[in-house]
């Protein structure tokens, strides 16, 4: 397996015990290096494209506390609101998601202590995986918006990612505002030209705020669940704004039935669904 | 006589330079404790005004008089524990004081964070104020202490 900069600088964030026997059996597989996961008691266990593979390693709680430690740059309270929404993001662009033992008042969660588990994602740019939305796109003068769905962990961020940088980057930029809620969506794409990124901003709040003053062409958010996030979507119809946003759905008939997208009118021209092999295909949204 | 004289004067040097440079390692100790009161300040105003972590704090913060010493690049290059453990001239109080704020800094919420960075702070104020009241004395007895040592050895003698 090829090993880049991010995944050596990822296993710095991790307890010692944990980086070194992650770096003794890297070279057994092939593939690319999508999730880490630790669990108590449980050993680590990598996806490497897709597989996944569990090393001789037992995580002790204490292997656990020091890789938060050192995910959180040894200042737990910086990462206060993300942990609530159960997320770590670092100063250099790794995002992990954690769960453990929470404290609640009123049915809101306050604090989440004794992390137990955590899934650190390597974000990773995959040039051609917005390929084909971006043709269909262009052809369309980008004047038509574009909704990606499939389950968790089938790539919608990647495309996404992708698109945003196809999209603002030459030979025909556009202004593309990106609503980067957890911190994830913008990994690697700084040096976009035409491109706006909103770091950490809740998504509607995001969309609103981009639409009112950078004046995008596109707006792309991420996994659009709430009812919030609705709301902001209503806002963008007849804007003259379009937008490229993910939603978690197995198949064309479950995004129909999402309560999302019910009673919005045409907003998306096309959906974009990827299935397991990670592989996409484009459905025209409503039938002509 | 010229032998006492010249006895005397080498006598009053010696007392005079032993006595400095006790005045000057005791406005050094003060001196570094309010270099450290006013990086606790510093880190406390940032915890509840921008939630910075210790590292981004410890980028932006300098301090000549603390940075002699390496404290902030080796706060930089591996950890606040290991920055207060290089520092020299540090009263060992203030030490396990300090010592014990940067095993437990960053392990908190907010509110925890505040509370231990206020605690360590106050505890610095404290022993900056019995360090200056100390310095005060000390000094007043350097300063006398060649005088008296030549009077003593004049009156010896003569």
């Amino acid at each position: 397996m090829q090993w880049n900069a991010q995944e050596e600088n990822t296993l710095t964030r991790l307890d010692t015990s944990i980086a070194a026997c992650i770096r003794r059996s890297i070279p057994l597989y092939q593939g690319i290096l999508e999730e880490i996961r630790i669990r108590v008691n449980r050993p680590v266990i990598l996806n490497v494209s897709g597989i996944h593979h569990p090393l001789e390693l037992l995580c002790s709680h204490d292997m656990i506390q020091t890789t938060v430690q050192k995910l959180c740059s040894h200042s737990l309270y910086a990462h206060a609101e993300t942990l609530r929404d159960g997320f770590i993001c670092t100063e250099d662009g790794i995002r992990a998601g954690v769960c453990g033992r929470v404290v609640a008042e009123k049915g809101k969660i306050t604090f989440l202590r004794d992390i137990h588990s955590i899934c650190i994602r390597l974000p990773h740019r995959i040039p051609d995986a917005g390929k084909e939305i971006y043709h269909v796109l262009m052809h369309r003068q980008f004047t038509e918006s574009v909704l990606v769905f499939s389950p968790p962990g089938y790539g919608k961020t990647t495309v996404l990612r992708e698109l945003a940088a196809a999209l603002s980057d030459p030979p025909m930029p556009v202004r593309v505002a990106l609503v980067d809620t957890r911190y994830e969506l913008g990994t690697g794409l700084e040096n976009c030209l035409m491109l706006d990124i909103l770091s950490g901003y809740p998504r509607n709040q995001g969309i609103e705020i981009a639409l009112r003053t950078m004046s995008p062409d596109y707006i792309i958010c991420d996994e659009i669940s709430s009812p919030d996030d609705r709301q902001a979507l209503l806002q963008c119809i007849g804007s003259g704004v379009r937008l490229c946003t993910s939603i978690h759905a197995g198949t064309l008939s479950e995004l129909q039935c999402h309560p999302v997208l019910q009673d919005i009118p045409n907003i998306f021209q096309w959906y974009y669904g990827i299935d397991r092999n990670h592989t996409g295909t484009l459905f025209p949204a409503h039938k002509e | 006589m010229a032998v006492k004289t010249i006895g005397i004067v080498m006598l009053f040097l010696t007392a005079f330079h032993y006595s400095r440079s006790h005045q000057k390692a005791e406005d050094l100790q003060c001196g570094i404790l309010t270099e450290l009161c006013s990086l606790f300040s510093y880190i406390q105003k940032n915890i509840d005004c921008f939630t910075k972590s210790l590292g981004e704090i410890g980028r932006e913060y300098t301090s000549p008089l603390l940075e002699e010493y390496g404290f902030y690049t080796i706060w930089k290059q591996h950890s606040l524990l290991h920055a207060i453990e290089s520092m020299p001239c540090i009263p060992l109080q203030t030490r396990e004081l300090l010592l014990q704020y940067a095993r437990s800094a960053g392990q908190g919420y907010k509110e925890e964070e505040l509370h231990l960075c206020r605690y360590t702070h106050e505890h610095l104020q404290e022993m900056l104020t019995m360090q200056k009241e100390e310095r005060n004395t000390k000094n007043r007895m350097y300063r006398t202490l060649p005088y008296l040592l030549v009077l003593s050895i004049v009156l010896l003698l003569y």
